[in-house]
């Protein structure tokens, strides 16, 4: 723990310090947007780092994360109001049945790896979509379900998200450098080298599918109770794609990726601000070219940056071949 | 129900099941040959269909004349897809690269033509009525050309690839990619064209849809969905098992939209979980599949 | 190496974290004061994405209303529609219309944004009223300031309950009790075959074939077999357009065609269908709100507005449209009359509406009850025929414009 206090992390402390100030900056009503807009962005910091767990850490590429979001949310919600209890209770069941799935997801994966255990995460969440789109009597279909709780202020939700995307990276940090977490990063790199030194693969695998999945239900459940809605929409595969454009872009399996990732939302709120609702699939297709060109020449991501060196590339790929010969002949040639 | 309306029903079902299997032949083809994870062909069979829409509602051709359009527009669109972004051979990049790809197809689609769901062909489709015992069958004609185009298109593409020199190339590329160089073979450049031609198939595929389905920017997961299944019930890379994969699906999605209406889609990926865990190479394993020796 | 490194990490983190909080108050606005020299009017709903259509009718439908009034209490009108394709984006649409200072919201179609931006009508102060949106949860709860303009879904069942078996007596010869009526739809619409069973079931019948399906199915060639095995005397589809234009292809092409088909709207009374062509369209029936092929004459505006928008847009409005150009011209009266643009005054003054028939575009009446919703809505509802490619308002009496041809027949035209 002690080599976290570096003087990096002290200067993020610092500069976070204005966002935590936020509700205070702005006079009035005008600080709800902004705070909003934290609180989604916060929200996708935390939901990305659940899939930083399962597929960053672990290598478990999935593509239907937003299942155990959804699941969260929906429990949240059946609970509250088709069965009128009290929102803990949800959150709960919430966590009891990702993990769950997660744990079925783990038993799959003990027989897939690769490619097929990528389709059959796409093929869960399309069941689960299925299943609430026809057990009406408990998810409501397509309308979905509305949650009525009382008036809470929004600077309530706004410090919750913060603490809740802190304290989640701050546990991926930690899982990261622990035991468990190298026991992941062994399978990631080379799983028959991992099975070979006895790590446990499939027990291992089933445990970051289940942490992964708990914590991404209570995001979910938190994000349903802020919204007061829960809809078929929570399961859309473009909710998986955007979690994992965030993580992949900011840099797949290191703890800093979703935050510089997320920040890419706001790219979206900005575009749909200034340039009205009409462009908003550029930004969502702005977002695709953002991935692929990551992808093409940065594939582990911005943290993989190095401004020196790009600045560095820049400038020479700039500057004319024959200036360099020139300057490297020796001095009267 | 009487015999007629059961043979109908298969019919319609095996004639959808061609369809099925057309549709992931392309993907067949690419994952299990060349080796390539294409997470975008469900969007570019989209944009295949709206390019027919446009072609003949906007630019007033007529459908017969967008075909060889469409067909040598996506040949060159398969071919630089596969020069420029897919030189990765690391399977997760290749997924978001293709994912990203599908993305932007969505959304440009999207902000241009508007989320309204279209037809390409208005008016009642023509049908043969066949007498039969007990009744009438009725088999759409539309449904029948899908049949004899895919088949068509399938022993076309077998055919090129075992007697063509082309098609013998593209196969000792996909088995053994040094010993061709080392012959002289570029091998990247007939990868590429190997992509292409996948996505001639693909285009092919399109159009037939575009004739009976109705055209939404969201249509393209659908397709993306069934090509994943067709293939993995049929093998990778297995283009004739691919062909009787897809008459398989659309003969059990036919039996259970008679059945159990709701849970069709559960039904198909509950099998499909189960195919992948306990079958993994397939139902149809043959020994010619297209990544074996010949 | 590693200081440089450290170095260049930090400036990227600055320079990140310097974009974020510029974006932030760049993408919302100063907070605005209520009371300008404007009267505000926004909506909030899909603009893009599957619910793009409905919600772009809504949209037009209330700039033709702002256009046709232009000013109310001597202030100028201004309008602003928000996409949202979720519901935390409704959210975030409602936050930035507030802060520029919008009090009055008119809502869209498909349930997600009404559903959020209702959530916070009553916390924030401002006024909302759906027209587009017929989902029952809407007025399951008691909102201060959200008003429902449109029959619920368990109202429109109630109406086929009522009016349906009344054609099948008149046409058919058939008698409620005997009649088989098959009811099917897609997974998307299981709520409106709910409300279609249940109002079949006050009328005292029972469907004798159900089927609900997932809503990407595309062979249908099972289900009319079925229908035709069934031997049925009424269909009763609740399909929107993914599934009801093959559905409807696959009757006609393999020849089926039952006695009556009775649609719960949706894609039965919209262009798209009517785009098919007289061929497969003519004949079907179907149960709509008030839209502009009712009579005219009783409907002041109508005309006007259907004209207006076809001008504008290229077709004829659809009930959503009709319903929503209704009640903006009852929010903008309402407006008038409360004298001001205070939220509590305009809520007030809405709650105390009692406007009778035939004075707005949609022709019902206003009058909201406890749960804010109109019970002047949905009374009558219209029943249309296709006939010559064309939709033609056969029912009730108080609004048709022409007879039905039950069954179908062309030679009677």
């Amino acid at each position: 723990m002690q080599n976290w206090i570096t003087p990096k992390n002290i200067v993020v402390c610092i500069l976070i310090t204005p966002v935590l100030l936020i509700p205070f900056f702005y006079k009035g009503g005008a600080a709800l947007l902004p705070m909003h807009l934290v609180i989604m962005v916060a929200s996708y910091i935390a939901l990305a780092q659940t899939w930083n767990i399962l597929s960053g850490l672990t290598g478990m590429f999935s593509l239907g994360h937003a299942t155990f979001y959804a699941l969260g949310g929906y429990s949240l919600a059946v609970a509250m109001v088709k069965l009128g209890l009290n929102p803990f209770v949800g959150l709960a069941a919430g966590i009891v049945l990702s993990a769950f799935f997660g744990l079925l997801l783990g038993a799959i994966s003990s027989r897939l790896t690769g490619f097929f255990f990528t389709i059959s995460t796409i093929a869960l969440a399309q069941v689960i979509r299925t299943v609430a789109m026809q057990w009406t009597p408990v998810t409501n279909s397509i309308t979905g379900l509305k949650i009525f709780r009382p008036i809470v202020s929004r600077m309530v939700f706004f410090y919750v998200a913060i603490g809740l995307a802190v304290a989640v990276s701050i546990f991926f940090a930690y899982l990261r450098r622990s035991r468990m977490g190298s026991m992941f990063v062994a399978i990631r790199e080379n799983i028959h080298l991992a099975r070979s030194l006895g790590v446990d693969v499939v027990r291992y695998k089933t445990i970051s599918s289940i942490i992964a999945a708990m914590l991404a239900s209570v995001v979910g459940s938190f994000i349903t109770y802020y919204i007061q809605v829960v809809d078929p929409n929570y399961l859309s595969p473009l909710i998986s794609e955007k979690i994992i454009m965030v993580t992949i872009i900011g840099g797949m399996g290191y703890a800093w990726g979703p935050i510089w990732g997320s920040v890419l939302i706001l790219l979206e709120e900005f575009i749909r601000g200034t340039l009205g609702a009409r462009y908003a699939p550029l930004a969502t297709a702005l977002y695709g070219v953002i991935l692929i060109v990551f992808m093409l020449f940065r594939p582990n991501g911005i943290v993989s940056i190095n401004l020196k060196r790009s600045f560095g590339m820049a400038i020479a790929a700039l500057t004319p071949a024959k200036n360099i010969e020139a300057a490297a002949r020796p001095e009267g040639k | 129900m009487n015999l007629a309306i059961w043979t109908t029903i298969v019919i319609n079902g095996l004639c959808t099941g061609s369809l099925f299997g057309l549709v992931s032949a392309a993907f067949s083809f690419q994952f299990g040959a060349l080796r390539m994870m294409n997470f975008s062909y469900g969007a570019f069979v989209m944009v295949g269909m709206y390019i027919m829409y446009a072609g003949v509602n906007h630019l007033g051709l007529h459908a017969m004349a967008v075909v060889p359009i469409l067909i040598v527009l996506y040949f060159f669109i398969g071919y630089l897809l596969r020069a420029t972004l897919l030189k990765s051979a690391d399977p997760n990049v290749q997924i978001i690269i293709t994912s990203g790809v599908a993305l932007v197809l969505e959304s440009v689609v999207l902000f241009i033509v508007g989320a309204l769901p279209r037809s390409l062909l208005a008016g009642i489709p023509p049908t043969w009525k066949i007498p039969f015992p007990e009744g009438i069958l009725v088999i759409s004609k539309l449904n029948l050309l899908t049949f004899a185009v895919s088949s068509a298109v399938l022993i076309g593409f077998s055919m090129f690839l075992k007697r063509t020199w082309l098609g013998m190339t593209i196969r000792a590329v996909v088995q053994q990619k040094e010993a061709a160089s080392v012959v002289g073979v570029d091998a990247e450049r007939i990868i590429n064209v190997g992509f292409g031609i996948s996505f001639v198939i693909t285009a092919i595929a399109s159009i037939m849809i575009s004739l009976q389905f109705v055209l939404e920017p969201t249509a393209g997961h659908y397709y993306q969905l069934i090509g994943f299944l067709v293939c993995v019930i049929a093998g990778m890379g297995n283009l004739k098992g691919g062909f009787y994969a897809g008459l398989l699906v659309g003969l059990i999605s036919t039996m259970a939209n008679i059945f159990a209406a709701t849970w069709h889609d559960a039904i198909l990926f509950i099998l499909f979980v189960i195919i992948l865990t306990f079958l993994p190479n397939g139902v149809f394993v043959s020994s010619k599949s297209i990544s074996r020796a010949v | 190496m590693k200081r440089g490194f450290l170095r260049s990490r930090l400036c990227l983190l600055f320079a990140l974290t310097l974009l974020a909080s510029v974006c932030i108050p760049l993408v919302s606005a100063k907070i605005a004061s209520a009371a300008d020299d404007v009267i505000r009017i926004g909506v909030i709903g899909p603009l893009t994405g599957a619910y793009a259509f409905g919600g772009n009718e809504v949209k037009n439908a209330i700039e033709l209303a702002v256009e046709k009034r232009g000013t109310i209490l001597g202030k100028k009108i201004e309008f602003e529609a928000a996409d949202a394709t979720d519901a935390s984006q409704a959210i975030s649409e409602f936050e930035r219309l507030y802060a520029k200072g919008y009090r009055v919201f008119m809502g869209s179609y498909g349930s997600f944004a009404d559903f959020a931006v209702q959530g916070v009508v009553d916390e924030y102060g401002a006024v909302m009223m759906s027209a587009a949106g017929w989902a029952d949860e809407f007025t399951a709860n008691k909102i201060k300031n959200y008003f429902h303009w449109t029959p619920r879904v368990a109202v429109f069942g109630m109406r086929m309950g009522e009016y349906m078996p009344q054609y099948a007596e008149k046409y058919l010869g058939i008698k409620k009790e005997n009649l088989r009526v098959a009811l099917i739809w897609n997974s998307n619409y299981e709520y409106v075959a709910i409300a279609a069973r249940n109002g079949l079931k006050a009328a005292g019948i029972t469907p004798v074939f159900e089927e609900g399906y997932p809503l990407d199915r595309k062979d249908f060639t099972a289900l009319v077999a079925n229908l035709q095995s069934n031997k049925i005397d009424v269909l009763v589809p609740c399909q929107g357009s993914a599934d009801g234009v093959p559905f409807r292809k696959k009757m006609v092409e393999m020849g089926y065609e039952p006695p009556m088909l009775f649609a719960m709207g949706l894609i039965y009374d919209q262009p798209d269908f009517g785009a098919l062509g007289a061929e497969v369209v003519d004949g079907c029936l179907v149960l709509s709100y008030t839209h502009p092929f009712i009579k005219r004459d009783n409907a002041p505006g109508l005309e006007d507005f259907a004209e207006s928008y076809k001008a504008k847009h290229g077709w004829y409005p659809l009930t959503h449209a009709t319903q929503t150009y209704s009640a903006t011209l009852f929010m903008f009266d309402m407006i008038e009359k409360a004298g001001a643009y205070d939220a509590d005054k305009i809520q007030e003054a809405i709650e105390n509406a009692d406007i009778p028939k035939g004075r707005y575009p949609s022709y019902w009446g206003v009058k909201f009850d406890d749960y804010h919703r109109n019970v002047g809505a949905g009374d009558p509802l219209a029943v249309g025929q296709w006939q010559k490619g064309t939709l033609v308002t056969v029912g009730t009496d108080e609004i048709k414009v022409g007879e039905p041809i039950i069954p179908w027949d062309p030679s009677k035209l």
